[in-house]
């Protein structure tokens, strides 16, 4: 086997050596321990040995500067053999790091604002690390740096006329979504914070608004001026939307309705407040809707129809006029409703019904949808 | 130009100009040239002022402090930095204190050259930045140069200069270049009132620095590159880097502080007891009210410095060091 010869480290206070001689011709056959070569360091000559015997292969030139663990010459077991000059050993480098995405900068602007850096990623596009500019125009958005912060009044409060109302959402879970995006295409509105009564979702954002704390954080956000009005974006529990409502009321705390710019609320309707009507829903002339009824896109409450509060439309409920629905009812999906109808209060009305006939209080309207279920034939040749 | 060959040129000039310059120390004869040939082709040139000694450091102190009460202009090597602790007797007891002693009718015009600091896996006794056990000497001066210095002007301007000088060169400064190529990175040198250079770097254009970064001898090689990436950070340095480390050149340390209120003072040194103790001290009693968060400082750790090379780097302060520091007064 080839052994290569490699210039030693003589003393520690030089990093390598003149190469003075070679002692033996290229080609030679050396045995070990045979003195091969002299070097010249700062303090000395050292004389070079063969660390085992074999035909010389010369690299190093006579009078060159050879650095510590430079290769100067091969111990081959053959005369013919010709080494291949080995690759330089490359000095045992750390790895780079792997290309920061965040500057130093920005994220000791973002631990100052409150901002976790998985969300400041997320929330920045563009190429480029993400720098401290980035970080600030995303708290210029936001409005609001960073929940403990005293949050003051914006810009546009100095002009009244042209202000959006801005709002608290109560809730951060699917439906906080919805509203958000309904929010997101609506003019004279916008969502400044989010309320939830999870700890751990505090400091993060949907659709770059803020959750701030949970249902205790209302009081002082609201103090604080944050927003001037509140919407309970939770579709699912009832109770909850009405346990939120009255604790706003307590706290004096004005409703807001939030209407995607998709609906249409034709003349003559009314509204209370603290509804929320998705898209593309239509509430028709002279309709009359109470408080905190959650709408579901594709709703339908027809001319003269009347609904009371706190109650939940899942999508495509659609009713003919003059149809009475008392409070706290909840709609599942795809539901008729003949007209001159009343739908008692507390009632459920399960998916796909359609109703012929008055509805008592707290009743449960259950369907029986016939339909067969059979695997069909899948062939090779049939897309699966 | 290097460091090296810019002190060497130094020590030529000072022998052609001034008759009473004596240049003296252990193996600084040719061929050899001194440890780290920084005398090499002198003594062929001067042989009857460029002397080699025996291993002596005390005795070689002492004769440089008659030298100069006699009217020589003594240069005395000291092979390495750390043998310092044999001369002390010599430049604490009577070098700094003649001219006291003597009501000022003598002047003690020594310059003791030598090499400090580590990076070279030389060890515990020679690898030290000693000099923090001289600060604290009344009427010395602690001079060192650094890259952002014409390092050969200031070795002249501390052997004219009348008191005792201390002039220590960091070891791995020797090869380097004079002002090396940094790009982004812009170098300024202002004189402090005793007239020795501070070199101010900034790796910004416009506006104010975030931080103000204290920093002498050896510690400027890591400043070009750290600059550098502190760019790459958004984080905005200005570097102030004196050749005058004793007594302090307080006026433009202070002035440097002051462009950012946060000021980070990284030495070589152990961290204990150094020159960043005194001047987070005195910083914080002129700049209480402008400074924007404690002064940090960066050093080595209080140890004996290891031979092994690995241990070594974890002893000693780093980039990654100020990093940190700088780090940590943004935040």
């Amino acid at each position: 086997m080839t052994r290569f010869i490699t210039a030693p480290m003589v003393n520690v206070n030089d990093d390598g050596a003149t190469f003075s001689a070679w002692l033996k011709p290229d080609g030679t056959l050396v045995s070990k321990g045979e003195i091969i070569a002299v070097l010249e360091t700062s303090k000395a000559t050292i004389d070079l040995e063969a660390e085992e015997a074999g035909y010389l292969r010369i690299f190093a030139k006579p009078g060159s500067q050879v650095a510590v663990g430079d290769v100067l010459a091969a111990l081959c077991e053959t005369v013919e053999e010709i080494p291949q000059f080995p690759q330089a050993r490359e000095e045992s480098r750390q790895e780079a790091a792997p290309q920061r995405k965040i500057t130093r900068k920005a994220e000791i602007a973002a631990a100052k604002a409150g901002i976790d850096l998985a969300v400041l990623q997320a929330q920045v596009t563009g190429s480029g690390p993400v720098t401290e500019a980035d970080v600030e125009a995303l708290l210029a958005r936001r409005g609001t740096a960073r929940p403990d912060l005293t949050v003051k009044d914006l810009v546009d409060d100095a002009y009244p006329q042209n202000r959006r109302q801005r709002l608290l959402i109560v809730g951060g879970g699917l439906g906080a979504v919805q509203l958000l995006d309904s929010l997101s295409r609506t003019e004279h509105q916008q969502a400044t914070a989010i309320v939830d009564d999870n700890p751990s979702l505090c400091g993060k954002t949907i659709l770059n608004v803020p959750i701030l704390g949970g249902r205790d954080a209302m009081e002082r956000l609201f103090r604080d001026r944050v927003f001037d009005a509140a919407v309970v974006s939770v579709s699912t529990s009832i109770d909850f939307r009405m346990r939120m409502t009255e604790m706003l009321k307590d706290l004096i705390i004005p409703m807001a309705n939030v209407i995607d710019p998709s609906a249409r609320v034709q003349r003559n309707a009314v509204l209370g407040t603290g509804n929320v009507i998705l898209a593309y829903c239509q509430i028709g002339s002279c309709a009359v809707i109470g408080d905190g009824n959650f709408l579901s896109p594709y709703v339908d409450i027809e001319h003269h129809c009347t609904v009371g509060d706190f109650c939940t439309f899942g999508p495509g409920v659609m009713m003919s006029s003059l149809v009475h629905i008392e409070s706290r009812v909840k709609f599942g999906t795809g539901i008729f409703i003949e007209p001159k109808l009343t739908i008692g209060s507390g009632s459920i009305v399960g998916s796909g019904a359609i109703l012929t006939r008055n509805i008592p209080a707290n009743s449960i309207v259950k369907t029986k949808i016939n339909y067969t279920l059979r695997s069909r034939a899948v062939s090779s040749s049939t897309p699966a | 130009m290097t460091i090296l060959e810019s002190l060497n040129a130094a020590l030529l000039s000072l022998l052609e100009e001034m008759p009473e310059v004596v240049l003296f120390g252990e193996d600084l004869l040719d061929p050899y040239g001194g440890a780290f040939k920084v005398t090499r082709g002198l003594q062929a040139k001067f042989p009857n002022r460029v002397l080699t000694t025996p291993i002596s450091e005390a005795a070689l102190a002492g004769l440089a402090n008659g030298m100069a009460l006699r009217g020589l202009r003594p240069v005395l090597e000291i092979m390495f930095g750390d043998f310092l602790s044999l001369c002390m007797d010599q430049i604490l007891n009577h070098g700094s204190k003649f001219r006291t002693m003597y009501n000022d009718s003598v002047t003690v015009p020594v310059t003791i050259r030598t090499p400090v600091g580590g990076g070279r896996g030389y060890g515990p006794t020679h690898s030290q930045s000693i000099e923090k056990h001289f600060m604290g000497i009344p009427e010395i001066r602690i001079v060192a140069p650094s890259v952002f210095c014409q390092a050969g002007e200031v070795l002249e301007q501390a052997v004219r200069d009348e008191r005792l000088v201390l002039f220590l060169e960091h070891k791995l400064l020797y090869t380097l270049q004079l002002f090396p190529e940094s790009a982004g990175i812009s170098c300024e040198t202002v004189l402090d009132d005793r007239g020795y250079p501070a070199a101010l770097l900034r790796n910004y254009d416009a506006g104010t620095p975030d931080v103000t970064l204290l920093a002498y001898g050896g510690m400027s090689r890591l400043l070009a590159p750290f600059l550098q990436r502190m760019a790459e950070e958004e984080i905005r340095i200005l570097a102030c880097i004196p050749t005058l480390i004793k007594p302090l050149p307080f006026e433009v340390l202070c002035r440097a502080a002051s462009e950012s209120g946060r000021v980070v003072v990284a030495e070589e040194g152990g961290l204990s007891w150094g020159w960043g103790a005194e001047i987070a001290a005195r910083l914080h009693k002129t700049l209480f009210k402008e400074l924007r968060a404690p002064v940090t400082r960066v050093g080595a750790a209080d140890l004996a410095i290891p031979s092994a090379r690995a241990l070594e780097r974890a002893v000693l302060p780093d980039e990654a060091a100020m990093e940190s520091a700088v780090v940590e007064v943004l935040q």
